[in-house]
């Protein structure tokens, strides 16, 4: 119950064009009004469960990325906003970008457009505050008879390091 | 017996402290035509905060958290249990102190900023906050009649703890991403948090006592009224201004609020009231 009613966000930018950016911050407006399901833009990754990501990791930021990532307290969830976060498309083979939030770390939920709508992005959001809960509950993948919660993903995140230190080069 | 009872109402005024914080947010974003968060928000937050995984890099700032929530509360309970007003205002600056010297004690340079701020703000408010301890300890009775000021010197007091504009300097949310609490987190951000709830209850106890009347049930009347009017013009004044810089916070603060006390007590002074 605690964890649904309080969601704490912290965006990160990893090089996106800002067209999602600008709807992720449409969010905190009347409009959208995202502080009614008790989110706040925390700002610290040491504060936040939700991570709200934009842009195609460039190979600058994915080191950054995955330093932040590390630093978000259990349980977290990691929202990819926009195509480029969920696959890198229109920057897709660039020379400078590893191609999708997922390349560095797992993600949870994907919000799909160019830029997310945000509406989309409420939606991904309600999502991944389900998923939330059932990480705390232990309960996340068990349906798929996943033994670790975030199994799935155990291969990408060693690849993680892999890609950060090709960044640093 | 006593005791119990003074321990029963300060658990009270804390959790009064809590929900002044989650109707603080829902004001404000009614003002902005918002829908806003549950006004038992920052119940919500604390509960959470304490199931997530403890997240801890030093000793120090632990001890420092536990003490600021310890001091916090004690203030509380020296008021309630019929103690020295002003050792219960020492008591509660002491565990504001220990937020910024548990800033210090981490590596962070955000978190050192804060402190920084931190220390500031408290320059800036304790001594209002001194002078309105020491009118309540030393006047009985309608002392906003006598003392109207000390209850408007409240207002910017409250606008630097409930981290509100244009005083909110040492938080400062994105600025320096929550400056003393940058390096907290999960239970320990939760300790911090209660301790925030129990200074706001000490300075609500404190306005409280500005007001008061022999039958029972017009003085909790009264006393809600006050801290409602105090918080409420806090949050309007909020969505009124911007966050001024630290050497504005330190210059203005002070000087507006003990300048209207000091006219106040000429005032009554020349009129002969006191
Ligand atoms: S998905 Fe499109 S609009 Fe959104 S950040 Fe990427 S390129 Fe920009």
């Amino acid at each position: 119950m605690s964890l649904k009613n309080s969601p704490w966000v912290m965006h990160f930018d990893t090089g996106s064009c800002n067209g999602c950016d600008m709807e992720i911050w449409a969010l905190l407006t009347p409009y959208y009004d995202i502080e009614r399901f008790g989110a706040i833009n925390a700002g610290n990754p040491k504060h936040a469960d939700v991570l709200l990501l934009t842009g195609p990791v460039n190979k600058k930021s994915a080191s950054r990325l995955k330093n932040l990532y590390d630093q978000v307290p259990e349980p977290k969830v990691v929202i990819a906003v926009g195509d480029c976060a969920s696959t890198g498309a229109p920057f897709q083979d660039c020379y400078n970008i590893c191609g999708g939030i997922s390349t560095v770390i797992p993600v949870d939920v994907f919000v799909q457009g160019c830029a997310a709508r945000p509406e989309a992005i409420i939606d991904g959001f309600s999502k991944a505050i389900g998923i939330l809960e059932e990480k705390r509950s232990g309960r996340h993948g068990s349906e798929r008879g996943d033994k670790v919660a975030g199994a799935e993903n155990a291969g990408i995140q060693s690849q993680a390091g892999h890609d950060s230190g090709r960044g640093e080069r | 017996m006593n005791a119990l009872l003074a321990l029963i109402e300060t658990i009270i005024i804390i959790l009064i402290g809590g929900l002044s914080l989650g109707i603080a947010r829902k004001l404000s974003a009614r003002m902005q035509r918002r829908i806003g968060p549950s006004i038992f928000q920052a119940f919500y937050d604390v509960s959470k905060l304490f199931s997530k995984e403890p997240f801890y890099f030093k000793r120090l700032p632990i001890v420092y958290a536990i003490s600021s929530m310890a001091f916090q509360i004690a203030a509380i309970f020296i008021l309630i249990y019929g103690g020295d007003t002003m050792m219960a205002f020492f008591v509660s600056g002491a565990g504001a102190v220990y937020l910024a010297a548990g800033a210090f004690a981490s590596p962070s340079v955000y978190s050192w900023i804060g402190g920084r701020r931190e220390l500031l703000a408290i320059a800036a408010y304790e001594p209002v906050l001194f002078v309105l301890a020491l009118s309540v300890s030393t006047h009985t009775h309608n002392i906003i009649l006598i003392f109207p000021a000390v209850f408007i010197a409240m207002v910017p007091v409250l606008s630097v703890l409930l981290e509100r504009s244009p005083y909110d300097v040492p938080a400062a949310h994105q600025e320096i991403v929550t400056g003393p609490y940058a390096e907290y987190a999960g239970p320990m951000l939760g300790i911090l948090n209660i301790a925030k709830w129990a200074q706001l209850g000490f300075v609500y106890v404190l306005i409280s006592m500005l007001v008061w009347s022999p039958t029972l049930a017009v003085n909790l009347t009264l006393k809600i009224v006050i801290v409602a009017a105090a918080v409420f013009i806090t949050i309007l004044i909020d969505n009124a201004t911007a966050r001024v810089s630290r050497k504005t916070m330190i210059v203005t603060l002070p000087i507006i609020t003990l300048g209207l006390m000091a006219l106040n007590i000429a005032v009554m002074h020349l009129a002969g009231i006191i």
